[in-house]
């Protein structure tokens, strides 16, 4: 069924080719074109911010030939996106990054893509399809650095909560597998408490300021971006501020600069900057280079000691990323091929 | 009556005539433009391929709004329409293409449903607005329950008719909206059926006095409407390959605004097929409008807005005017 399914995309593709079979690529230089799906948070406008600055200079320094980048219109649409891709396709860029808005529904206009002989790379999410290069940052790695920041933090031992995200989804299930793990390492860290957050400051405010009476002392709240809120729920009750997991955002980091937060804080978050990391990665592939099909980039990591540092490179709302440049995709690129992801360096600290 | 007047009138302009057609021609006119300006700065639209490339993400929300016309015909508004065709498409994706018979049958109940809720709006005087976002809720949770993440595969025929490609240079998309447009049309402004629906939304007690059931009228109108949105379905699937029940929540306030533009009226009455089709394409258009002008990122949506306004500010002074 699925070999019919190809058969007939790549029927069409031949049938499409004959539109693109137009002038012949006259540099070697690729264009590129970025779609995103939305532009509705502040994760999404950084980064868009981090990716024009990005393919700008990247441009300048004669890597691509042009970019562009749209944004679909509406809330997050699958159908508004895939008419924006397939308006871009009609300008048969080399290049296509996507941010999409659907893990599937995109599939058919991605494969028609692939077929026009576009090298298409969807970050910040992932797909079935063969033919995408996916550049993305793993949950796991996201739960990993930020439970085990809040269990050094506190000591490796003491009473914590676990703030958990959007309920049901399998990123959430995926990280709290680690969490789970990661505890189990540390017997001497008790869970008193476990509410959904939905990795948001306002919802975690709420649901501590509802239970927090009835919650033996605590030490340290593990979860994955919430910190602000449950610092602000903690101070209103009067209680020890814990050690939290704040979101890489101006606010918070400002917030959490200004004292508030127990030692030992750390913020963690997929990174905005993936966009940027995709752009380098898919130049790579375009100039021949194997490539891992999924290749993973680190989240955005913001320690107690390199905080202030942060703070003077992230604006009030904006959310913090890594300042990807050609030879840090190198590197972590090769750590992808040679499997030492775990391992490989985090970049520096962005300079503004 | 005085005479002299009478004989003006109908030497001049049939006013309903006239105010039914002009705000669908206004959107005509604005689709045209939207074309052209989108042909100047990719001239690779004017072929088969291009064509084909901008206007089949148009298709599925060209039928869901022939479906959200004729809800408005009757005077009703349909909350549950985006949810519904999200719905379809998991029925499509799974069981219509692994048991066909099973697939028609879910189908055909789901067209069924929109009937009872067309008694359940009539017989207990629920307001349409209600039992249809009540309704959206039963489609959303149906939806789940068959696909409860995005997935599934659209039939191979589906797949077949994506990349259908019709003789002359006619772009497949076209063919299939002026299809479903053309039935709308037939059913609604050419048969009895069609006039009992615009009497039931404009003055139901005539259509009592005139002997019509306005049960069964309400019914089949919603049934109607349940088949358009199964074909909207449909269509749908063969553009995202797969099922998603919420895939298109944005369809229900789209239609409504393609159904206005096209000149439609919130109080009933008035069934515009081709109208709708015309603001249905200049919705569908302006994302790649947007996209081909390649505005700053921060402008994209309010130009949009601005342009939905523009044609409707344009409808109303052309309403001014021919009255």
């Amino acid at each position: 069924m699925k070999n019919l399914f190809a058969a007939t995309l790549v029927a069409a593709a031949t049938a499409t080719s004959a539109l693109v079979a137009g002038p012949a690529m006259a540099a070697d230089k690729p264009t590129v074109a970025l779609s995103n799906a939305f532009l509705g948070n502040a994760w999404r406008r950084s980064m868009i911010t981090a990716f024009e600055e990005a393919a700008t200079k990247a441009e300048a320094d004669g890597l691509i030939a042009s970019f562009q980048v749209s944004n679909a219109p509406g809330e997050n649409s699958a159908t508004e996106q895939i008419a924006q891709l397939k308006a871009l396709l009609l300008d048969e860029p080399d290049i296509l990054l996507v941010n999409p808005a659907s893990p599937t529904a995109l599939n058919p206009t991605l494969q028609q893509a692939c077929n026009m002989g576009i090298v298409v790379a969807v970050f910040d999410s992932s797909t079935d399809l063969e033919c995408v290069h996916i550049v993305t940052n793993s949950f796991g790695d996201w739960a990993r650095l930020s439970t085990q920041a809040v269990i050094d933090g506190i000591g490796g031992k003491g009473n914590v909560i676990i703030a958990r995200g959007v309920q049901g989804s399998p990123p959430e299930i995926e990280m709290y597998e680690v969490q789970t793990e990661l505890l189990k390492a540390n017997p001497d860290v008790k869970v008193v408490g476990e509410f959904f957050t939905f990795c948001d400051s306002a919802k975690a405010q709420e649901a501590l300021l509802g239970t927090i009476a009835s919650l033996p002392e605590v030490d340290g709240v593990i979860g994955c971006g919430e910190g602000l809120g449950a610092v602000q729920a903690f101070q209103t009750a009067g209680r020890d501020i814990p050690v939290v997991a704040f979101a890489p955002s101006g606010r918070a980091l400002k917030f959490w600069g200004e004292g508030n937060g127990a030692p030992g804080s750390v913020a963690v978050m997929s990174d905005p900057g993936q966009g940027v990391a995709a752009l380098f990665t898919a130049i790579n592939i375009y100039n021949g280079q194997e490539v891992p099909r999924t290749t993973i980039f680190p989240p955005v990591v913001v320690s107690d000691e390199e905080r202030d540092q942060w703070i003077a490179a992230v604006g009030d709302d904006e959310i913090a990323s890594w300042q990807w440049t050609q030879e840090l995709v190198d590197a972590q690129l090769k750590a992808n091929i040679d499997g030492m992801v775990a391992e490989a360096a985090l970049p520096p600290v962005p300079v503004r | 009556m005085n005479t002299a007047i009478l004989q003006q009138a109908q030497l001049t302009w049939p006013r309903g005539l006239g105010r039914r057609v002009l705000p669908g021609c206004l959107t005509l006119v604005a689709m045209v433009l939207i074309l052209i300006v989108c042909g100047m700065i990719q001239p690779r639209i004017w072929s088969q391929n291009g064509l084909t490339l901008i206007m089949s993400p148009i298709v599925a929300l060209a039928i869901a709004s022939m479906a959200q016309m004729v809800m408005m015909s009757i005077g009703d508004i349909d909350l549950g329409i985006g949810f519904f065709v999200g719905m379809v498409t998991t029925i499509v994706a799974t069981l219509l293409r692994d048991t066909p018979v099973l697939g028609v049958l879910a189908l055909a109940g789901a067209v069924l449903a929109y009937a009872l809720l067309g008694a359940l709006v009539q017989l207990r005087a629920v307001p349409s607005l209600i039992a249809t976002l009540g309704a959206s809720f039963v489609w959303l949770g149906l939806g789940l329950f068959v696909l409860p993440v995005p997935g599934g595969m659209a039939p191979d025929w589906l797949f077949a008719y994506a990349f259908w490609k019709p003789p002359l240079s006619i772009p497949a998309p076209l063919v299939t909206m002026v299809a479903a447009t053309a039935l709308t049309w037939f059913v609604t402004r050419r048969t009895g059926l069609g006039v009992r629906f615009r009497s039931l939304g404009s003055n139901p007690v005539a259509l009592t006095r005139s002997g019509s059931s306005l049960v069964v009228t309400r019914m089949l109108a919603y049934a109607m409407v349940g088949v358009l949105g199964v074909l909207a379905g449909i269509t749908l699937t063969a553009e995202i390959g797969g099922g998603d029940v919420n895939a298109v929540p944005g369809y229900t306030l789209t239609t409504v605004a393609a159904v206005i533009l096209g000149g439609g009226m919130f109080t009933g009455g008035r069934a515009v097929a081709w109208g709708t089709l015309a603001g249905a394409i200049t919705l569908g258009l302006l994302t790649v409008l947007l996209t081909l002008l390649s505005l700053s990122s921060n402008l994209q949506p309010a130009v949009q807005g601005f342009i939905v306004i523009a044609v409707l500010a344009g409808r109303l002074v052309v309403e001014r005017m021919s009255r």
